[in-house]
């Protein structure tokens, strides 16, 4: 069987644990003949980002360059990480002057919750419609979560702006979440222990690059690919 | 030979060589601006649907129009309206009557807080003053009064900010509170609420009352802020329904005309009101209602784009001086929110 991992940037942390460590590669689940990782990067999401093509979905970049074709195949059970990326919302600059009405003070201009969910609903528009037609296509597949909230962007030092991003984030992933669960589809979230008591990622799996603010380190992905690994050796292996 | 007044008149001032022998589309001279704009000054903007088309070619040509209640930048362009941004300088949304202006101006200062805090239906809660603000009402009380007092405070400040103010009147006909005299942009049960008979009065504004209205709004914004100017258009788009018992037609007939004449009033007697034809070269008979949609009451873009360019003639900043190159057809999908239009649809 072949596990194909395709998103966005995020997929990197996961790419870079399965290269660089030897460990990782090891715990292969037994019937797993190949591991690759697909990225989209630079898509903004805000329109088609794939093509309804015969038998197949074929995933684009902006520049029209083709990252994958998924198919319904028989040898191949993709992960898409794609739905949980929070940050062009959550972390926009919005923030600095707006505020969802249920964290208001006096400085700030208040966005209903309603207009919030617009928003959401708008960023999510492409990617749930690209979920829904690698599911009509009768593709196997399952959905990996972005990273968690981060807290060291220098936004942050405001703690509203923090409680912004935290609000927003969750509930983004809430409707992500619950609309995968409409479809009867798996969602892996993050891994339980990579986040601090107030629900922001623990630093240490913080990327090296010290301006990243959004993405996670290899030992993140490692975490994260070793649920990746359970979930499909108890899905697919240990049935076959 | 006897002279007489007339001999000397320019050419605008007859109807043949002005109009009968024109163009409609080439009807010179008929706005003469009566004070200048330039790109410094802040103009804000407010009125009936069509006062939306005004702000919206404001901003496109680089004149400073204000909007002290931009949509954030992660609502996308297609959704703003919706929430009713960028429709004008606030999002107080159409402001169809002159007693629905002074009311936002005393509300936004305090001097009046009227009894009829909302509507609720469905769970959902809508302010009964902008009912078509937030889509679908607002989740509780709380946040409706919260947005409401962080958009009054906005509003306040529009009107102590601003320096040309362009009003649309729209309408004469209105809803009102028997209980302290509240004037609705909708009438209650329609948007949002229910109608009460007991509660609620129609009331059809005359032109002695508008003039009053106009006369104390002008005098309160000048209180508080002294030398503002005022440009005053007329909405050409005819009612969609009238509650006065009479034919749509007459009423219509009734409402423009009298708004018309009170435009007129205070651009005759009153240095700092200006007067813009909107409503003529839209509704004249030289325009044969060609700017009309086959409705006979949406105005098509290219009226639009018409109406504008004499305002732009006489006004456009002189670094900004050039026509409007893009194809008013590409405009078609700059919806205009009109309320009342979704009386007629049934939506409502």
């Amino acid at each position: 069987m072949k596990v194909v991992l395709i998103g966005d940037s995020n997929i990197a942390a996961i790419r870079n644990a399965y290269v660089e460590s030897e460990d990782a590669r090891a715990l292969h689940p037994d019937g797993v003949s190949e591991v690759s990782f697909l990225g989209m990067s630079n898509n903004s999401y805000h329109q088609p980002f794939y093509s309804n093509e015969t038998s197949q979905v074929v995933v684009k970049r902006p520049d029209g360059s083709i990252v994958a074709n998924i198919r319904a195949a028989d040898d191949t059970v993709y992960g898409i990480l794609l739905g949980t990326t929070t940050q062009r919302i959550s972390n926009s600059g919005d923030w600095g002057v707006y505020a969802p009405v249920s964290l208001m003070n006096d400085e700030k201009i208040p966005v209903s919750d309603k207009q919030i969910l617009e928003i959401i609903k708008y960023d999510l528009k492409f990617k749930l419609e690209f979920i829904n037609e690698i599911n009509s296509l009768g593709a196997d597949f399952f959905l990996i979560s972005s990273p968690p909230p981060r807290d060291s962007h220098p936004a942050f030092v405001k703690n509203e702006r923090k409680s912004i991003y935290k609000y927003i984030d969750a509930l983004y992933r809430e409707i992500f979440i619950n609309a995968m669960s409409e479809l009867d589809l798996h969602f892996l979230d993050y891994p339980a222990n990579v986040v601090k008591d107030d629900g922001f990622m623990i630093h240490e799996y913080n990327p090296v690059k010290a301006d990243d603010y959004f993405h996670a380190n290899s030992k993140y992905g490692f975490l994260q690919l070793m649920q990746v690994f359970r979930y499909v050796e108890a899905k697919y292996c240990l049935q076959t | 030979m006897m002279s007489n007044p007339y001999d000397n008149l320019p050419d605008n001032a007859f109807w043949r060589k002005a109009v009968a022998e024109k163009h409609p589309l080439n009807i010179e001279s008929i706005y003469k601006k009566k004070f200048n704009i330039n790109n410094k000054h802040k103009i804000a903007s407010a009125g009936s649907c069509f006062a939306q088309h005004i702000g919206r070619k404001l901003r496109e040509h680089s004149f400073n129009y204000m909007d002290y209640e931009p949509a954030p930048k992660i609502l996308a362009q297609q959704l703003r309206a919706g929430f009713g941004y960028e429709m004008y300088s606030a999002r107080y949304g159409n402001i169809y009557t002159a007693r629905q202006l002074i009311q936002l101006f005393e509300r936004a200062f305090d001097e009046f807080t009227p009894k009829e805090d909302y509507w609720e239906n469905d769970g959902a809660f809508f302010d009964p003053f902008r009912p078509t603000i937030e889509k679908g009402g607002y989740a509780s009380l709380d946040e409706l009064h919260i947005c409401r007092r962080s958009h009054l405070k906005k509003v306040r400040q529009l009107f102590l900010d601003m320096d040309v103010f362009i009003f649309t009147l729209g309408l004469t006909e209105a809803w009102i509170s028997k209980e302290d005299g509240a004037v609705f942009p909708l009438c209650p049960g329609t948007v949002a609420g229910s109608f009460d008979a007991d509660k609620y009065e129609f009331h059809n504004f005359t032109y002695s009352e508008i003039v009053k209205d106009m006369l104390k709004f002008m005098n309160k914004l000048n209180q508080v802020n002294k030398g503002v100017k005022l440009i005053l258009t007329v909405s050409p788009v005819p009612l969609t329904a009238t509650a006065t018992g009479n034919h749509v037609l007459t009423a219509t007939t009734y409402s423009k005309s009298v708004l018309r004449a009170v435009a007129g009033e205070l651009y005759q007697n009153h240095p700092r009101v200006d007067y813009y034809p909107s409503y003529e070269l839209v509704t004249g008979a030289p325009m044969r209602s060609m700017f009309f949609e086959p409705n006979m009451r949406s105005v098509v873009p290219k009226g639009v784009e018409h109406v504008l360019s004499y305002f732009l003639q006489e006004h456009l900043p002189e670094k900004q001086q050039q026509t409007d190159q893009r194809d008013p057809e590409s405009q078609q999908d700059e919806d205009v929110i009109c309320d009342e239009v979704l009386l007629e649809a049934g939506l409502l």
